[in-house]
């Protein structure tokens, strides 16, 4: 059964390659803008004013070291999504990153391994399935999650239930959750104008964070078609 | 190219400038890298400066004057629009324009207070130059943003910002189709709206 499912994997992923994707596709826009009306709502009474809280009252030096723990405790989980693209030399990469921090770097509060030059790229369970060929799908705006699409939707769920730092045990997922919630304060903090100047400020923020969104990630994933050369001198 | 060797290049250039001031527009990728090496520097001594907000916002709105091409941008967000606008409604929204742009990007760059802006490399893509920047953020991951240059205008100038993939085009082009949307269309309104932003 193993070595089907491996079998099955290798087939996919040498059939497939990254699609391209171009345009906008929200057939859903009603249900999104509802969606994007509660999420607002949620970030102006719970969200911002936490983190603005967060922000204010704990060090910089002290984020930073609730941002690595944050960054340390994902780094299975990019090990487990390399493994599924393929990518075995980044998988042992983050696999080795994460040994490193969690022990020279006192359970990953000290980034102690881009020290020594050893780095890690983020990914997800939504690039795994880009690199297994699927489509990104209809633009979707997600409840408390924020914007995304049909593909990265289900791979944030994916990711959200299949956590290998839930088999270290259940104190590290909880210290992995606290340290993640804690890492979104922070960055909803330092990027307070832009996040505020996307949703507050500006005439359409349904449509800007769409277009916000669809752009980087497209970015992250390497999925965005030759990019139109934008001339504006014509 | 490091930052270290984009300061020679400037230096080198500099110094080409006094000896040879031909040289200096041999190589467009030189004026494009030496435009943004300007730039990233005054926008790197402006957000480790201390001042206050106010301050700031004055300091980048000269940056954004001297090396961006605000007018082409302005015309480019407005788009179609543009064509059908009278030479005084054109006049009138690219200055309203100047004013909302400046401020708008003069608070992003203020995000990066503490941080700096590192020169990484530079590329010739069809009729521009697109210059590779990192920004390096105390307690965040850095980012890129990519200064496309052009000397379409006659001289070398910054015409769109690339952001972690977000082209700043597309995305001004968007926003000020919504306010003329708010406005019914009407361009001496969105205007006053700008204005009043």
């Amino acid at each position: 059964m193993r070595n089907f499912l491996l079998i099955v994997i290798f087939v996919v992923l040498s059939a497939c390659r990254v699609p391209l994707e171009d345009g906008i596709s929200d057939p859903f826009e009603a249900s999104n803008r509802q969606a994007h009306e509660i999420n607002k709502s949620i970030d102006k009474n719970i969200i911002r004013p936490m983190a603005i809280v967060y922000g204010d009252i704990t060090p910089i030096k002290l984020q930073s070291v609730a941002n690595n723990m944050s960054m340390n405790f994902s780094l299975p989980r990019y090990s487990m999504n390399y493994i599924l693209q393929g990518e075995l030399k980044n998988a042992s990469k983050s696999s080795m990153k994460f040994l490193v921090n969690s022990t020279l770097g006192v359970g990953g509060i000290y980034d102690f391994s881009s020290q020594l030059g050893l780095t890690s790229e983020k990914t997800d369970f939504g690039e795994t399935m880009a690199k297994w060929g699927f489509r990104e799908g209809p633009y979707l705006e997600i409840l408390v999650l924020g914007p995304s699409n049909q593909r990265d939707g289900i791979g944030k769920v994916v990711d959200l239930v299949l956590d290998p730092v839930s088999l270290i045990g259940v104190g590290a997922k909880s210290v992995a959750t606290a340290t993640s919630v804690a890492f979104g304060l922070s960055a909803r903090s330092q990027f307070r104008e832009s996040i505020d100047s996307i949703l507050y400020e500006s005439a359409d923020s349904y449509a800007q964070s769409r277009l916000f969104f669809l752009q980087n990630r497209r970015y992250e994933l390497g999925t965005n078609k030759a990019e139109h050369y934008i001339d504006p001198y014509n | 190219m490091t930052v270290i060797n984009s300061r020679r290049l400037f230096l080198a250039s500099s110094l080409g400038a006094v000896f040879w001031p031909k040289l200096m527009v041999a190589s467009e990728k030189d004026a494009a890298t030496q435009i943004v090496y300007l730039a990233v520097h005054e926008i790197n001594q402006i957000i480790n400066s201390g001042n206050t907000e106010e301050q700031m916002l004055k300091s980048f709105e000269g940056v954004f004057n001297e090396y961006a091409d605000v007018p082409t941008i302005a015309k480019y967000a407005l788009g179609r629009d543009a064509r059908t606008a009278s030479a005084t409604q054109l006049k009138d929204y690219t200055k309203a324009f100047s004013g909302y742009f400046a401020t708008k990007y003069g608070r992003r760059f203020r995000e990066f207070i503490g941080g700096r802006i590192e020169i990484v490399k530079v590329a010739k893509v069809k009729k521009y130059y697109s210059v590779n920047t990192i920004a390096h953020m105390p307690a965040y991951a850095p980012f890129e943003v990519d200064f496309l240059v052009s000397e379409q205008s006659g001289q070398p100038l910054v015409f769109n910002l690339i952001i972690e993939g977000v082209n700043m085009l597309l995305v001004e082009r968007q926003e000020i189709g919504a306010l003329l949307d708010r406005n019914s269309g009407k361009i001496d309104a969105l205007i006053r709206e700008l204005k009043a932003l």
